[in-house]
């Protein structure tokens, strides 16, 4: 029998050896084992999108602060004596009444719906980005904690903006 | 694509398997279980070894699937790793052999009964071996054999042709050929 013929009828009788019965079981203990892997590209977008609901919240936009705190632009605050430069002390002042009437407040700026709006929106994308990335894992808590974090911190942060 | 779900099955469950799916993993290993089994058997020459290396190796898949680029190639790509994680196995074993205490009757017991011809294959260079292993026990191509290697088609061809040369010599007399 030529050393070809032999390999191949080895080869055949090999082929015929049953894997163990608990393969499946170990292969799946082993991959149970392992931590979970993300898409790519899932760690850096929701960075992205951290860092943008951040500047959203953070950098000034067209919020009106000074409908909520008043400002050194104020004429009813830089006219107040207490607050006039030392080398300006010189300087002949008009005579202030006290009971100068303050002037009315200015009406309350608009809601800054553009901002809450664009933060809404980042929250929304990063939910479902955290959900295509778990749904199939049955991880329900890594879907809903998540989630019900960004929408409460979504709404806490939309109630110090608007009131 | 693969034995046990077709191919569209099986790059239907690759995609998903690269987004983290292990089930999935698990389903595209399990459908060739036997393939598996017998290329890892083949290098490991013993039940326990050979279900240790595709332990190995379905931990590996798992954590690298994301590099591969083409998902039609995910069975080849499965095989490489299962062949050098049963290379890694075999060094670990040989360097517990080469231990003074009994390495006699290790060598003796990390070997089942009947399998003289494949131990005789193991005895050749590892290049040579390889291909014969895969060419012969595990049914590849040279192309597929040339592709795991990342050789050309001669190359196999000639690393074979040698293999067997030696085989003959070594085995002349208990193989020789019918005339």
């Amino acid at each position: 029998m030529s050393i070809e013929k032999r390999l191949k009828d080895d080869a055949a009788r090999i082929a015929g050896i049953q894997p163990p019965a608990d393969l499946s079981r170990r292969l799946r203990a082993s991959l149970g084992a392992m931590p979970s892997i993300t898409r790519r590209w899932f760690k850096p977008a929701l960075a992205v999108l951290t860092v943008a609901m951040l500047v959203v919240i953070l950098l000034p936009g067209n919020v009106k602060m000074s409908s909520v705190f008043p400002t050194v632009t104020d004429k009813s605050i830089t006219d107040s004596p207490e607050i006039v430069p030392e080398y300006s002390s010189g300087v002949q002042h008009e005579p202030r009444s006290e009971e100068k009437p303050v002037p009315p407040a200015s009406p309350p700026a608009a809601p800054p719906w553009g901002r809450a709006g664009a933060f809404s929106g980042l929250a929304l994308l990063a939910g479902i980005l955290w959900a295509s990335e778990y749904w199939r894992r049955h991880m329900a808590l890594a879907v809903v904690v998540p989630l019900v974090v960004l929408i409460l911190g979504n709404a806490w942060l939309l109630r110090s903006i608007l009131f | 694509m693969a034995q046990g779900v077709n191919t569209v099955d099986a790059l239907k469950l690759v995609a998903r398997a690269k987004a983290g799916d292990k089930q999935a993993l698990l389903d595209l290993i399990l459908a060739r279980e036997r393939e598996f089994f017998g290329l890892s058997y083949v290098y490991m020459r013993n039940e326990q070894d050979a279900a240790d290396a595709l332990q190995d190796m379905i931990v590996i898949l798992y954590s690298r699937i994301q590099t591969l680029k083409k998902e039609e190639s995910f069975y080849s790509w499965a095989n490489q790793i299962l062949v050098r994680c049963c290379l890694t196995k075999l060094r670990r074993n040989k360097r517990w052999l080469l231990t003074p205490d009994g390495h006699e009757e290790a060598a003796e017991h990390s070997c089942e009964a009947g399998l003289d011809l494949l131990n005789a294959v193991h005895k050749l260079p590892p290049a040579q071996r390889d291909v014969i292993l895969l060419f012969y026990y595990a049914d590849k191509t040279f192309e597929e054999i040339s592709e795991m290697q990342s050789c050309p088609v001669g190359t196999v061809k000639s690393r074979l042709h040698q293999g067997l040369k030696k085989l003959k010599g070594w085995l002349g007399d208990e193989y020789r050929e019918e005339t």
